[in-house]
């Protein structure tokens, strides 16, 4: 569903990442780990589209993100590290605006109750977003990235700003996408949210990912009983 | 503490300014250029306003409060921006200081930079003198009462942005108060004597304690917004994007904002109509008043399409994620932001006409003028969209809004495409309407092209921009 084939990118000659090769298979939660600065949030923003690799190709479900990226983005749900939105639109109108940018039918509206429903975000729906908190904004962007039903999630640190509860949802709800066969592409530098959640996991170090593979094949190769310590030593 | 902050804040700008110089050597010498020719057109203007004594308009002490008018505005503007609206004042209002000793610093830091850019202007003014010879009569009280009125401006401007953060009675009375040196400078020297213009520096320093002291909860107020809308609105038009934008110049109040404007141009054109022009010669009386008439329009339409369209991606700089992973072609996008803008297009384009009734202008040149307005606004929008897509500002304390030098870059060429797109069809005009009107329809076409190809490409330069 998704796939990055050798990609690179530099920001004024410093290489930020370089040689990304990954696979997110239908119905897979894929997490990509890795410490500040390692080159996590490049490699989601290149997926996403925000990016334009140096080098390297990135297909959603066989489309070119570069060669064609209006059909490519129509696939795809993404939630920034740090998302800023716009203060003076209200949450429902910022949900109608991308119901409308992808084309939603009648079946906006529905998804639009059911995910502000379990996101306990009803109620402030109709405030405008300048008067949100940051974990507000951060759950309007999940719900914006789930409404139009995605094939491929691409998620920085999605649960970033958000409380014990609503981050337990935010699990459950990403589950559950898996079930319905979409992919989830999330990073994190939380390890037990890595541990709990991704069928499998890159870590990344200095813009490579340096070890692949599931939470057993990646502690049976260190030798390890968590994966916080297997994390600690693959990134040396 | 404070000195240190102040230092700290000047060494940044040095650098700034070094590494703009370093990235955009080019843009940097236009700018000086420009600034050149700028100071030399206005001693001539000055000079010309001396020697026609019968345009009151300019006198040498209105010159005085235009200087004090200006740094009012540009310090309320930069305070709002860069103080009251920055979120690195966090750590500053985290500091063991207090804050009256924080806003001392703001007030200090603005009035280095206001004095610095006030040295520049007269640098290049002594410049001009010492090239030209001494012809323009400038004496020392005259630049004691300039610098007056740059730290008089200062002063006003800052304690105004800060009075504009507050609600209700104490904003309006707080501004207002703000302003009262401004209207007594007016007074002074206008109709009592200038000599006592400096003392008004010492009245003006009751504007200090009271923004001193609120200062950080004012700050606060600016940071987190307070939600001023709740419920639905329809978002119109079939382009998204367009619906957003529109959206969020009526909830930011942008719209209000535009319409002021018009009323101020009628105004000020209803000033100008008033101001009785005695003019030398024959053959400049026929030109001073269409070319009167075809400055408001520069100036309406480069305030309401040059500049806005300028930052049409440094003001998406923290949203432009959003707009980068919706599935729409970047030129939907573009022309989406750009219909957003030309909304008032139309009105614009008359804005312009009052002046021409009231100047008793024959039919066939208010509808010269009328064609050479709707030239003008697709010319110049193409230009600030050329500007808004190649040289975006996406510095992060700028609010998107272009930099100074590009901005200046920009207006001089709406200046000089202007001069070629109304100039040409006039000069067709004096020899024959029938021909001059025809050249400035054909003007117009090709305006509205320029605007077109511009959105084409824009769109392909948008794709590149990373931020």
């Amino acid at each position: 569903m998704l796939k990055a084939l050798g990609i690179r990118k530099a920001f004024d000659g410093k290489v930020a990442v370089s040689d990304i090769n990954l696979e997110v298979r239908k119905g897979e939660i894929y997490g990509i780990l890795g410490m500040n600065g390692a080159g996590k949030s490049t490699t989601m923003k290149i997926c996403a589209g925000i990016l334009r690799p140096d080098s390297g190709r990135v297909l959603i479900c066989g489309v070119d993100i570069v060669k064609d990226p209006v059909n490519a983005k129509k696939k795809i749900g993404y939630v920034p590290e740090a998302p800023v939105l716009y203060n003076k639109i209200t949450g429902r109108e910022f949900l109608e605006l991308i119901a409308r940018s992808w084309s939603m039918g009648h079946d906006a509206e529905k998804y639009i109750s059911l995910y502000t429903k379990r996101l306990n975000m009803l109620d402030a729906l109709d405030d405008e977003i300048g008067s949100y908190s940051k974990g507000m904004v951060q759950k309007l962007c999940i719900i914006g990235a789930l409404i139009h039903r995605p094939s491929v999630y691409i998620l920085d640190e999605p649960t970033a700003g958000l409380d014990p509860v609503h981050t337990a949802i935010v699990k459950d709800m990403l589950r559950e996408e898996k079930k319905r066969g979409a992919s989830v592409f999330l990073s994190t530098h939380i390890v037990s949210l890595a541990h709990e959640l991704c069928d499998r996991i890159g870590i990344i170090h200095k813009g490579r990912i340096i070890v692949e593979g599931s939470v057993g094949e990646i502690l049976a190769k260190y030798h390890c009983n968590t994966l916080e310590e297997a994390f600690m030593r693959a990134v040396g | 503490m404070i000195l240190t902050l102040l230092s700290y804040d000047i060494v940044s700008s040095i650098r700034w300014i070094k590494e703009r110089m370093k990235k955009h050597p080019i843009t940097f010498s236009w700018f000086l250029v420009l600034a050149l020719f700028s100071v030399w057109l206005v001693t001539e203007i000055s000079n010309t306003a001396v020697r026609i004594q019968n345009i009151p308009t300019i006198s040498p002490y209105r010159v005085i409060f235009l200087i004090a008018l200006f740094f009012m505005a540009k310090s309320a503007v930069e305070i709002r921006r860069g103080t009251l609206k920055n979120d690195r004042m966090e750590m500053l209002i985290s500091m063991p200081e207090s804050t009256v000793n924080l806003y001392l610093e703001r007030v200090l830091r603005e009035i280095v930079y206001n004095a610095s850019l006030f040295a520049i202007g007269v640098s290049i003014l002594v410049l001009m003198i010492i090239i030209t010879g001494n012809y323009f009569p400038i004496t020392l009280e005259y630049y004691v009462l300039s610098i007056t009125a740059m730290l008089l401006g200062t002063i006003c401007g800052t304690s105004i942005s800060i009075f504009a953060c507050y609600c209700g009675a104490i904003r309006y009375l707080g501004m207002m108060a703000s302003a009262l040196p401004m209207g007594i400078a007016y007074v002074v020297l206008e109709k009592i004597a200038p000599k006592y213009f400096p003392l008004l520096l010492l009245f003006s320093l009751f504007l200090y304690p009271l923004p001193a002291l609120r200062f950080s909860d004012v700050w606060g107020l600016q940071v987190r917004e307070k939600a001023t809308h709740r419920g639905r609105s329809r978002l119109f038009g079939r382009n998204v994007i367009f619906a957003k934008d529109l959206l969020l110049r009526v909830r930011e109040k942008d719209i209000v904002g535009s319409s002021m404007l018009i009323v101020f141009i009628v105004l000020a054109e209803l000033y100008v109509w008033k101001t009785p022009i005695s003019v030398p010669r024959q053959r400049l009386g026929l030109l001073i008043k269409p070319i009167t008439v075809m400055m408001f329009a520069y100036l309406a339409l480069a305030i309401e399409f040059v500049i806005p369209l300028m930052a049409i991606i440094g003001r998406e700089r923290r949203t432009h994620w959003f707009l980068k992973t919706l599935p729409l072609q970047n030129k939907e996008i573009i022309k989406g932001k750009v219909m957003a803008r030309l909304l008032l297009a139309p009105i614009m384009a008359i804005v312009p006409i009052p002046l021409c009734i009231l100047y008793s202008f024959p039919l066939e040149l208010i509808v010269l003028v009328l064609t050479a307005t709707i030239t003008l606004t697709f010319i110049f929008s193409a230009i600030g969209l050329y500007f808004g897509v190649k040289h975006p500002n996406l510095e992060p304390e700028s609010d998107g809004n272009p930099e100074i030098m590009t901005m200046y870059a920009a207006l001089i060429l709406c200046l000089i495409y202007a001069l070629l797109a109304v100039g040409i069809p006039s000069g067709i005009y004096m020899h024959d309407k029938f021909l001059g009107i025809l050249a400035q329809i054909f003007a117009a076409d090709m305006g509205s092209l320029a605007l077109y190809l511009m959105i084409e490409y824009s769109a392909e330069w948008a794709d590149k921009i990373e931020v």
